[in-house]
């Protein structure tokens, strides 16, 4: 799963930390999601997908074969 | 998992909960000599998970408190540490079964391992590791303790 996370934070100046604590969650989990370590549950990539005002789809796009 | 368990609080109420069982169990089989040391290392983990929680990634998961990523793991680690558990508690109640030991469930696993090491005699000398079957390979070759769950089931 691709994910362009860290583009638009670093597009709003922000660190990791500071995203995390604006969406409630470690800066260990902002770290994993970018790295795609660590896929954030539905209710996060929705959080994340408002506050970067963009879609879940636009944000997290799987790779081929990954969905049906 | 749910918000209420997300709590240090009721986290380390459990684990001192759990301290206390366990003491308890260790008290009534073999007296205070055993229960004492046994929850004080209990103790000991309690409070080096809590109060390292927030230094180290590993405690943090351990905690079980944390934000999603981190109770995701913490509910892998319980599901793969329970499968140990479960498998190894399998393994003492087969050697166990009609051997009228079922004290050896209670010492758990290490004084078990231990038990076996010494030849299942409390006060005998521990042998050298080569003079045990399992550790010389060959058609005698069985884990420590096998000859009681054979004597137990004829």
């Amino acid at each position: 799963m691709q994910n362009d996370v860290r583009e638009r934070r670093v597009a709003r100046g922000l660190s990791q930390g500071d995203l995390g604590k604006v969406l409630s969650v470690s800066r260990q989990t902002i770290n994993a999601i970018e790295t795609g370590r660590y896929l954030p549950s539905l209710p996060l990539a929705i959080s994340l997908a408002r506050y970067f005002d963009a879609s879940v789809e636009e944000m997290f796009r799987p790779d081929n074969g990954e969905v049906r | 998992m749910s918000d209420r368990m997300n709590n240090w609080s009721v986290q380390v109420m459990g684990m001192l909960a759990i301290t206390a069982a366990c003491v308890a169990v260790f008290w009534a089989a073999e007296g205070p000599e055993a229960a004492l040391p046994f929850g004080a290392v209990l103790l000991a983990f309690t409070a080096l998970v809590h109060f390292g929680r927030r230094r180290s990634n590993t405690l943090e998961v351990m905690s079980g408190t944390g934000d999603e990523r981190v109770r995701s793991l913490y509910t892998r680690a319980v599901a793969i540490a329970g499968t140990v558990m479960s498998v190894r508690a399998a393994g003492l109640v087969a050697r166990d079964g009609g051997s009228g030991r079922g004290e050896r469930h209670a010492r758990g696993a290490v004084r078990d391992l231990r038990r076996d090491v010494r030849g299942g005699d409390r006060g005998a000398r521990a042998p050298q590791l080569g003079a045990l079957p399992a550790c010389r390979g060959g058609p005698g070759a069985r884990a420590p303790g096998w000859h009681q769950f054979a004597r137990s089931t004829q």
